[in-house]
């Protein structure tokens, strides 16, 4: 197990009141696998990535049952050494790459300031020859082709998806164990968004590095992920093998995702309406108690009140009270 | 970038035409005679006046007028002081390089404190260390400069006795001018004590630079923490820290550069409140400026120089503020993306 998370709770501290805008969310990675995060807008997708790799500012406190990278406890760890093994294992892109990217630091010097010491082999009179050819393989190796332009450009001179192979290229470079990718292609077009998907899975293939891919594009991971977690306002739904939670899912909110779109939904007639849960995701200040889907669900009953315990059923682990599709 | 440059010159030539034809109309505007305040020579016979008020042109429409005057100041003419009877430009630009040095100094001195400490108030932001830089800073911006020059004054030369209160040099010494900055006009002398007069001059120069310095300091101490607290909360900064820099790496390659770049333009309003605080601190201090040689001047309604003063100093403090700007467009890459954008 590359990742193992339980419990994780991220609260937000405000003067007078503490919100847990995660609340005991889990998910679990296996070695070299591409693991799909989804969920809605505000459902904590990226708050999870942030606490994860501890940018998180000082108003947002971290708790977890566990959070184990690779065996070790995280959290238990100081800051510094916990830093210190983020650094060396995980990497991070960005939903917009451009405005993540110094605007005042050409892509080169960029590349340049993340070679690790350990890259270079000759001597430091020609380190300066050495990083040009690594930054170059770089650029290429994530498929630049006018990499001497790009080298020397501003991140306002490229577009979107240039920048965001540059952040890829800066996250490989320390060949990290874990490649979150923060909606990586969002607002990219589609031909781009293909680009650099095909590039996340080739780098998953090739060099074993597994991927945390967090997206509200159903799509794109049920494409290229092999598991998936589902979140829903800061709760883990669900989660599994992508193939078997399309086949068989047992929580309904799984299931009314699914069916919201057309291309895994067989049965839709024409022109009739597409499925969706009535209502809209709960804003953070009016959480509801208990399983936070309870007020839009189909099947909530009276236990839904108290928060769900997560199931493990044949390889799903899912929260709910009232599961589908069990018989 | 052509068009930019053309677009900075632009301005520079219309701000200093407007400079011109105010100070133009200070001839007639000053009380007295037209003819004696644009020559500076107070008692004329009638040959004389006559001879000037045709050179002038000062029988003739005011357009005329003008241009005779423009004519004159790009040939450096600027008539003779009522004080002095020397011409005006060569009284100026004897004052002028004691002034530019201290102005220098305080400027190298306000950027070495006030950039760092501003740096680290906006990184450390709503700490103690925050808090104490920046009241510290509030209360300094609010004191009035010539108090706090006359408080320097009490405590370290009336009470301890530890600085010199007025002047450039200790009257003992006398060192011949030859470009007019003492410090180097010091080294290029052939006095056999120069260490002593280095020390002396140093000295003499500790309280003006500092008292010159207060205000600039205080001003970019707010403008580099907020530029710092803004840029520390934008996305690529989050990004670096993700990257695997050390925090002093990260402040040093991104935050700092970042921070410091936006707030160049506003060091032209730097520049404008120095040269005022100059006038002051050298009025305070006996330093033979430009500053007391303006005062001097308006003191002893001395027209032809107030009207000079005017001109010169106003014409130099636009040339900094465009050449400023056009060095922050060189320098700022985000600057010429809106350029690019908008052209």
């Amino acid at each position: 197990m590359l990742l193992d998370v339980r419990n994780l709770t991220v609260k937000l501290n405000s003067t007078n009141l503490t919100i847990n805008a995660i609340d005991k969310m889990s998910l679990s990675m296996r070695d070299g696998s591409i693991h799909g995060l989804v969920g809605e807008t505000g459902s904590g997708k990226s708050l999870f990535a942030k606490a994860l790799i501890g940018t998180l500012s000082d108003k947002w406190t971290v708790q977890a049952d566990r959070m184990f990278w690779q065996g070790e406890d995280l959290l238990k760890l100081s800051t510094d050494k916990r830093r210190q093994i983020i650094n060396r294992d995980m990497a991070m892109i960005f939903q917009e790459p451009s405005r993540s990217l110094d605007p005042t630091v050409t892509i080169g010097e960029q590349i340049n300031e993340v070679i690790p010491k350990s890259e270079f082999q000759g001597s430091i009179f020609s380190r300066r020859q050495e990083r040009l050819q690594i930054a170059k393989n770089l650029l290429i190796r994530v498929g630049i082709k006018h990499y001497q332009q790009c080298y020397d450009s501003y991140p306002h001179e490229l577009s979107e998806g240039l920048c965001q192979k540059v952040m890829i290229a800066m996250a490989i470079i320390r060949s990290p164990k874990l490649l979150i990718a923060d909606e990586p292609t969002d607002a990219m077009e589609s031909t781009t968004k293909i680009q650099i998907m095909r590039l996340l899975q080739k780098l998953n293939t090739q060099k074993n590095m597994s991927v945390l891919l967090i997206t509200h594009d159903l799509e794109s991971v049920i494409n290229y992920a092999e598991e998936m977690t589902l979140l829903y306002s800061g709760q883990s739904v669900e989660s599994g093998a992508v193939k078997e939670l399309l086949k068989r899912p047992y929580h309904p909110y799984t299931q009314n995702l699914f069916k919201s779109i057309p291309k895994f939904n067989t049965d839709t007639r024409p022109k009739s309406r597409l499925e969706t849960l009535p209502g809209s995701t709960p804003p953070l200040q009016h959480l509801p108690i208990g399983c936070r889907l309870g007020p839009r669900c189909p099947r909530a009953q009276k236990e839904c009140v108290y928060t769900p315990k997560s199931v493990k059923l044949k390889g799903h682990v899912f929260s709910c009270h009232h599961p589908i599709n069990l018989e | 970038m052509f068009i930019y440059l053309i677009r900075r010159l632009n301005l520079l030539i219309t701000t200093l035409f407007v400079i011109s034809i105010i100070s133009f109309s200070l001839g007639h505007l000053f009380p007295g005679d037209p003819v004696i305040n644009f020559s500076g020579h107070p008692s004329l016979t009638y040959s004389e006046y006559q001879t000037i008020s045709q050179q002038l042109a000062l029988d003739k429409s005011y357009f005329e007028q003008y241009l005779v005057y423009l004519t004159r100041i790009f040939h450096g003419d600027f008539g003779v002081s009522f004080g002095s009877q020397k011409p005006i430009v060569d009284d100026f630009f004897r004052v002028l390089p004691a002034s530019i040095e201290l102005s220098f100094y305080a400027l190298v001195v306000t950027l070495v404190i006030s950039l760092p400490l501003g740096l680290w108030a906006g990184i450390k932001n709503n700490t103690l260390i925050d808090r104490v830089i920046f009241s510290i800073a509030t209360v300094f911006n609010s004191i009035p400069i010539f108090w706090v020059g006359l408080l320097f004054i009490l405590i370290f030369t009336l009470n301890t006795g530890w600085l010199p209160m007025s002047g450039r040099l200790n009257l003992l010494y006398e060192v011949p001018t030859i470009t007019g900055f003492l410090l180097l006009d010091i080294g290029l002398s052939e006095l056999p004590n120069k260490g002593y007069v280095y020390l002396d001059a140093l000295h003499h120069l500790i309280l003006p630079t500092i008292t010159l310095a207060v205000l600039p300091v205080t001003l970019v101490i707010g403008m580099m923490r907020s530029s710092v607290i803004h840029v520390m909360g934008l996305p690529y900064i989050k990004a670096a820290q993700t990257k695997g820099l050390s925090s002093w790496q990260l402040i040093s390659r991104h935050v700092f550069r970042n921070a410091l770049l936006p707030i160049i333009p506003q060091f032209g309003l730097l520049f404008n409140t120095l040269v005022t605080s100059t006038m002051i601190t050298e009025v305070i201090f006996s330093w033979p400026g430009i500053g007391h040689w303006i005062i001097e001047a308006i003191y002893q309604r001395d027209f032809p120089a107030i009207q000079a003063a005017l001109f010169i100093v106003a014409s130099m403090m636009i040339s900094i503020n465009v050449l400023l700007e056009i060095a922050h467009m060189l320098v700022n890459p985000l600057m010429r993306k809106e350029f690019n954008a908008t052209k």
